[in-house]
């Protein structure tokens, strides 16, 4: 079981979350894309092993939106933060 | 090879099996190579395989990290069939499911094809419909499908519970009765043993850490076992596609999930076919050994952990009980997890890369084992005659950009979704 800590519910057990994409991939507000940027974003992912931010939703929960900064290969999760810029931070 | 046969075992019997010969080599790398597969999975040593049988290509090495047959190919539930809607799907899940069929006597290996039936079950009026849909498309391609009615289901699995008191009450079923099973870890062996006896190179232990490519083109491996030259490499490496692409700075429409699966103790034979509950994604069977084997969906979040958690447990153990209440006592033996390279639309890519000599063959979602050796004998062609065979033609790793995808369930770019 993975612990994430909601913003406002606190640390809860991960199923009452759901996993909803890479938060990688989300487009700047304003900036217009072209077609091969749109593409790569809505195609590819990076998919390395390691940190991610990755957008979840505390759906049994507050059924707020987070960045949660998490390891896919420990399972490990640094924190999370409502969606926004401010979640898009360096990883650890 | 020594040729598996009666009298072989008769001779090695009188001898207390002491003296079977090693099923395959253990050489020490070469320099180099005229093709070099990474992945030493059901899907690359079939590869290397008919690469050799087919083409007659043996300078061929196959690097493996772990051990052969130690990724999804044993951690699968040995289930095969191709029962797809999409015609591309189709035609390389058949070709597949009639290779499965003469495939131990090719390989002079039990592999113990067990054409037992799959069958799809079917819990309300709009998942029949669908199921009918999938049986005629089927149908017309000239693959076996038969929609069962609830009766017809009872009759075909008396265990099951259809009864109108559950949860979940079945009304009807879509049955494939060439589908079945196979033994994994035997089709790993069988062709590692096979490929070795026509020249192939199988180095286990062998991680490769770095490609080596000059002017876009592909020259060879950094591997922890020293430098290996080759000016063709494959990359079929499911589970970590995505990984061996990064190395050649190729990003892939591919996104790393967690499966899990699980096996009872062993009790005597009660469930003869292979029975997949859609509604909840559930499918159970009983293997040769007397487990009963159970699988589901994902956990639904991105893992390159092959370790599942306890709750996906949970989840298959309550719906593998929704269908056999009389599996209640059953202890549970042996969990297990793999990691699933989710493409963006279901489908595998197979294909050449951007980098000249440089291919890819992964992406399978949780269905790749039952396409082993028809994606071995394709992607061969593709190695060996650097051409696209037409049954291959839509998997191209650049079908998205083009809008071209092959998406079986219709659910858009969201790979934990397929």
């Amino acid at each position: 079981m993975q612990l994430i800590p909601c913003p406002w519910c606190g640390p809860r057990a991960h199923i009452e979350f759901r996993y909803h994409c890479d938060a990688g991939g989300v487009p700047q507000r304003g900036h217009v894309e072209t077609d091969t940027e749109w593409q790569d974003r809505t195609w590819l992912r990076a998919n390395h092993i390691g940190w991610h931010h990755e957008i979840w939703q505390h759906t049994d929960g507050c059924r707020g939106w987070i960045v949660v900064t998490r390891n896919n290969l420990t399972h490990a999760v640094a924190k999370s933060v409502p969606v926004g810029p401010a979640g898009l931070e360096p990883a650890p | 090879m020594k040729k598996y046969s009666v009298f072989n075992l008769l001779r090695h019997a009188w001898t207390g099996n002491r003296n079977w010969p090693a099923a395959w080599r253990e050489p020490a790398p070469r320099a180099a190579y005229q093709a070099i597969i990474i992945g030493g999975g059901g899907h690359g040593l079939a590869t290397a395989y008919y690469l050799a049988r087919n083409h007659g290509i043996t300078d061929v090495a196959v690097l493996e990290k772990g051990w052969i047959g130690g990724g999804n190919t044993g951690r699968n539930t040995t289930i095969v069939r191709s029962n797809y809607l999409l015609e591309e799907n189709s035609r390389l899940y058949e070709f597949s499911l009639q290779l499965w069929a003469g495939l131990s006597a090719e390989l002079n290996f039990n592999v113990m094809y067990s054409p037992r039936g799959n069958l799809w079950l079917g819990h309300s009026d709009g998942h029949m419909n669908s199921l009918a849909r999938l049986g005629n498309a089927m149908g017309v391609r000239g693959i076996d499908a038969e929609l069962l009615s609830r009766k017809e289901v009872q009759e075909f699995v008396p265990i099951l519970n259809c009864g109108a008191g559950t949860r979940f009450p079945v009304q009807g079923g879509l049955l494939q009765r060439r589908g079945g099973t196979v033994r994994h870890d035997a089709v790993a062996w069988g062709y590692a043993r096979a490929a070795d006896t026509l020249g192939v190179d199988i180095l286990q232990n062998c991680e490769v850490t770095g490609m080596q490519i000059e002017q876009g083109k592909i020259r060879g491996v950094v591997t922890s076992r020293g430098v290996i030259r080759a000016n063709q490499v494959a990359i079929v490496t499911a589970g970590h596609s995505s990984h061996l692409a990064a190395m050649a700075g190729i990003k892939l429409p591919v996104e790393s999930h967690l499966l899990q699966a699980m096996v009872s103790e062993p009790v005597k034979p009660v469930l003869h076919t292979v029975v997949m509950a859609n509604a909840f994604d559930c499918y159970v069977s009983q293997t040769d050994k007397g487990e009963i084997i159970m699988g589901a969906d994902l956990d639904f979040y991105p893992s390159y952990s092959q370790r599942g958690n306890l709750p996906r447990i949970e989840d298959i153990a309550r719906y593998t009980l929704t269908m056999f209440p009389c599996f209640s006592r059953l202890r549970l033996m042996r969990t297990w997890g793999g990691i699933n390279d989710m493409t963006m639309d279901g489908s595998p890519i197979i294909g050449p890369t951007a980098i000249q000599g440089l291919y890819i063959n992964g992406g399978w979602c949780y269905g790749g084992f039952k396409a082993t050796p028809g994606s071995g004998w394709l992607f061969a062609e593709m190695l060996a005659r650097d051409t696209v065979p037409e049954i291959l033609a839509p998997f191209n790793p650049a079908r998205f950009q083009a809008g071209a995808t092959i998406d079986e369930r219709g659910t858009g770019p969201w790979p934990h979704r397929h």
